[in-house]
């Protein structure tokens, strides 16, 4: 019989023994499909999220073939989310940006000329020089998607502080509100322990800073453990999906909800005793006089929530212990964020969760006094920033460079197309630099592109806790492209100690963002070169881990390079979470009157008419920065449609698939409905990530010929690229309120 | 566990099989991507998929998740109508494509009850899913059960007691798709709802 290598393949003897990835010690393996020839692994850290899952990037030669999770990694276990195995479309894009680029012709006209990155850094340096010379480095802006160290240390040393890290940002208005309660801006939950988990907003089955850590310790506590998962939301989103309870309720009326549960449990007395009645006496008797008008009759018929429900709800939440609240997007979002966000951190307080087994617990990483600094640095008690670069652009005058590095917020803020009409004004920014993977809409309108290499090209390390509470250190090495030996011997800076080690360099002439700032730093000389003294990103990674006393015990960056991670031995203490807690909460301190949180209704709210609808957003799973033109995810994920309840559709004569026309004060837009019960009738939603008129053919869903066979087979470009939801959300950001309401748009629906 | 005691020298052939738990399936397309790469399936086509349906009035509506497969059948219908006999069952189960003997005649794509094969647009040969057969061999699990974040599918030796798929299958009630084939489905579900099994075609998503 005839066979050919898959045939061969198919009928090799069983010599193994099965077993997850690793057949023997040492690193997990992946085969060859057609030869068997086992990959060369290379364990990195993924970066598509703000996650850090460890992941195994396999090189069949010296390309990059597969990207899996790593089993022995705390957090994932060997897990990874979709986008995480999309990271090498990323790479192997061929629609990647390779060279920089300068403009030719007027801003916005998509003409460039290339050229070289000595070229660039001349071009950098006279906008930089003239800055510093004249102490003016506060007209430059820089707006950073994705977080780097060395980009940090660069910009404080020009002393310059109007950054945007988006990564930051995002959780500004939680972090607050937790700070503001506990006195501890950061808390997690022991989620794998709880029995009774009551999620408000957050969305850990699809988009969480924790995903797939999280959603496997959730799954795991509810079908292993029996534990009974609660999620409100507007939406029915994934996790609602993969719930014990749907609960939807109004927009922006969490808050009041969380009232109303703890006026229940306060009424019926079953509330935590020992922290009030050793610190803080007065406190119950003063939260119950607060809470007294928030009752179930108003919460009724504010949130649509029955009041037998709301009952029946905090009865559990206060019994099942151990119960923890968790707060997500889809509260921190609103208006009333901050304040929604104090009301369900006070419901975590008053079943006397903090620092329990299933409850929350603050994952700060070094020695006791490393905690007690990031604390005391970090406890804002309202939240302060900027949301979007347009009111940071807005807030200064005579503004001169912007710099924006894997951040598209040209599509991606609030009131886009506004943010890209002061784009394209080279009055109000005279200079705009882009450093991306792609030419992403915003790097359309750049007058300089530089292409930036991706995590699964450059150096990185991390400190974290892992979810487990254990100190962990994510490292990130080069796992594409793999030099050959005699690309390393002809390469300028060969050194004869490195000739055994793997070299690797990022694609085409991109670059990391870490050396770019190096090299600025050195050209710049004088004492800025002194602030940075470091090779490379290698050695400024090597430099840091080398302050790791434990690590370098074991190792060092060998260790890493080898494992991807490291994890230190003993666990923090849950105990030392309440200890800081009794410590630091506003609530323990008797001597100063505590804030108590009230809801704030959503202004304009009252006058709806029965075409007018709350939008909110949603981010699905396979949507994330890094795969706007991965070729598996445009795939699956190439349109959005308007989630609206069947009812509401039905009275204003839409059907599922009518097409609609949807404005808000900002813009309109046209689409297909998706009539659906899985949505609250006053709301309607829209999935983000789509839409795109940049970043390239692949999120265009434009089939063309390269030299990946799967650019031609693009098949869904025909029925549409979907629409950008954030043309129409409006940049809502006022002194008066503390948060951005980047899910209150109020839009009317039309049918056509 | 009620099954008599066997001696060493009495071991069963291995039979390998797939377990979703649907409880602990969340949705999230890992599976589908990670075939993606794993075995350079081109676009336009799937190896694996995820159905997913809708049931029930607001605010009691419920959504349903079916991740799908090949079932690897018992008795595969495939394989009894290929002309070439190209599609071949392994003594394991497993249910293969030789790709130089196939001719593209999609016989096998009429006959499976479950739709999972489709034509390579550029080699044009059948394919489907093969449980990974390639990493099996070395020692691994398919990829999808690697890549899976929740550990929500098994595979494994079923005739094996010991193994994670047999007492998982063991101890719950299991499903598997079309039953009344006659096939003997080799993929199995815990949790499995009839109507998501039944709807022609998934219902909006994004």
């Amino acid at each position: 019989m005839k066979l050919g290598l898959s045939g061969f393949a198919g009928l090799t003897a069983h010599k193994y023994a099965r077993g997850k990835t690793k057949p023997d010690q040492g690193l997990p393996v992946s085969v060859s499909r057609t030869s068997l020839k086992k990959y060369q692994a290379i364990p990195t850290t993924c970066r598509q999220c703000p996650a850090g899952c460890g992941i195994i990037a396999y090189l069949d030669g010296d390309r990059l073939v597969q990207v899996l999770g790593n089993p022995d990694h705390p957090d994932n276990r060997g897990g990874l989310c979709a986008k995480g195995i999309a990271g090498i479309n990323l790479v192997n894009d061929v629609e990647r940006l390779l060279y920089p680029l300068k403009r030719v012709g007027s801003r916005g006209s998509s003409s460039w000329s290339r050229i070289t990155w000595d070229e660039a850094y001349s071009i950098l340096l006279t906008r930089l020089e003239p800055l510093i010379s004249r102490g003016e480095t506060h007209r430059l802006v820089v707006d950073s998607g994705s977080e780097d160290p060395l980009l940090d240390e660069f910009l404080s040393s020009l002393g310059c502080s109007s950054v945007l890290k988006r990564q930051v940002e995002k959780n500004n208005c939680g972090q607050a509100a937790l700070a503001s309660v506990f006195g501890l801006h950061l808390l997690e939950a022991d989620i794998e322990n709880s029995h009774t988990i009551f999620n408000f907003g957050a969305n850990p089955y699809e988009n969480h800073d924790r995903f797939v850590g999280m959603a496997r310790r959730l799954v795991r506590a509810r079908v292993d453990n029996g534990a009974r998962l609660v999620t409100f939301d507007v939406r029915m989103s994934k996790t609602a999906a993969g719930s014990d309870e749907w609960i939807p309720l109004k927009a922006g009326t969490d808050g009041l909800l969380a009232l109303a549960l703890i006026k229940v449990i306060l009424d019926s007395g079953l509330h935590h005793r020992d922290y009030f009645r050793k610190k803080n006496q007065g406190f119950i008797a003063r939260l119950k006089k607060h809470v007294s008008r928030y009752t179930l009759d108003y919460a009724e018929s504010e949130c649509g929530v029955p009041s037998r429900v709301i009952e029946k709800l905090a009865l559990r939440f206060a019994t099942g212990s151990p119960a923890v609240a968790l707060v997500g997007g889809g509260v921190t979002d609103h208006y009333n964020g901050f304040e929604s966000a104090r009301c369900i951190a006070l419901l975590n307080l008053l079943v006397g969760n903090v620092g329990k087994k299933g409850g929350l617990f603050y994952p700060g990483w070094g020695s006791e006094t490393d905690r007690i600094f990031q604390i005391s640095k970090s406890a804002k008690t309202k939240p302060t920033g900027f949301a979007d670069l347009k009111t940071m652009i807005e807030s200064k005058s005579r503004l001169d460079t912007c710099l924006i590095y894997q951040s598209n917020p040209a599509y991606s803020d609030a009131d886009c197309l506004a943010l890209e009409k002061i784009l394209k004004d080279e009055d109000k920014i005279p200079f705009l630099v882009v450093m991306d993977t792609h030419m992403t809409e915003t790097a359309l309108l750049a007058d300089l592109v530089l292409p930036a290499a991706t995590y699964l090209e450059s150096w990185g390390v991390e400190t974290r806790l892992s979810m487990e509470r254990k100190p962990l250190i994510n490292f990130n090495q080069p796992a594409a492209t793999l030099l050959s030996d005699a690309q390393v011997l002809r390469s300028p800076a060969f050194n004869i100690g490195k000739l055994l080690d793997r070299q690797f360099r990022p694609r085409g002439e991109s670059r990391e963002i870490g050396n770019l700032c190096l090299e600025l730093s050195r050209r710049l000389g004088g004492k800025m070169a002194e602030f940075l003294p470091y090779e490379d990103t290698l050695d400024f990674v090597r430099k840091r881990i080398a302050g790791h006393d434990d690590v370098s015990r074991q190792g060092g960056i060998q260790y890493l390079k080898q494992h991807g991670y490291w994890e230190g031995e003993h666990p923090l203490s849950l105990a030392e979470t309440e200890v800081l807690f009794q410590r630091y909460s506003p609530v323990l301190k008797a001597s100063t009157p505590f804030d108590l949180p009230e809801y704030q209704p959503l202004p304009n709210q009252g006058t709806k008419g029965n075409n007018v609808f709350v939008l909110t957003t949603f981010k699905p799973n396979l949507s994330a920065y890094g795969t706007a033109n991965s070729k598996w995810v445009r795939e699956f994920f190439h349109q959005n449609q308007l989630w609206m309840n069947t009812g509401s559709a039905r009275k204003l004569g839409i059907k599922n698939g009518s097409r609609v026309r949807v404005t808000s004060s900002v813009g309109s837009l046209t689409l297909r409905v998706l009539a659906t019960e899985r949505i609250h009738p006053d709301s309607a939603a829209l999935a983000i990530g789509v839409g795109h008129s940049g970043v390239g053919n692949v999120a265009r869903g434009k089939a063309f010929k390269s030299q990946d066979r799967d650019t031609e087979l693009i098949w869904w470009g025909k029925k549409g690229n979907g629409v950008n939801p954030h043309q129409i959300i409006e940049s809502q950001w006022s002194a008066s309120w503390p948060g951005q309401g980047l899910k209150d748009t109020l839009i009317t629906v039309e049918k056509i | 566990m009620n099954q008599p005691a066997r001696l060493k020298s009495e071991k069963r052939p291995i039979r390998y099989a797939m377990l979703f738990d649907l409880r602990k399936c969340i949705g999230c397309y890992t599976c589908v991507l990670a075939c993606k790469s794993e075995n350079d399936v081109p676009l336009g086509v799937w190896r694996s998929w995820i159905k997913r349906i809708e049931k029930g009035r607001y605010p009691a509506a419920r959504e349903f998740i079916l991740p799908i497969v090949c079932n690897n059948c018992d008795n595969p219908v495939c394989v009894t109508v290929c002309p070439v006999g190209s599609s071949i069952k392994r003594p394991d189960g497993i249910v293969y494509i030789d790709p130089h003997r196939c001719i593209g005649c999609r016989y096998c794509m009429a006959a499976c009850p479950y739709g999972v094969r489709y034509i390579h647009p550029t080699r044009k040969i059948a394919e489907k899913c093969f449980w990974c057969h390639h990493r099996v061999d070395t020692g691994l699990d398919p990829a999808c059960v690697e890549a899976c974040p929740t550990g929500a599918i098994l595979f494994g030796d079923l005739n094996d007691p010991d193994s994670p798929i047999a007492k998982a299958v063991a101890r719950n009630p299991v499903q598997s798709i079309k039953a009344d084939m006659g096939t003997r489905p080799y993929t199995f579900y815990i949790g499995l709802d009839r109507d998501v099994v039944e709807a022609k075609k998934t219902e909006g998503n994004e």
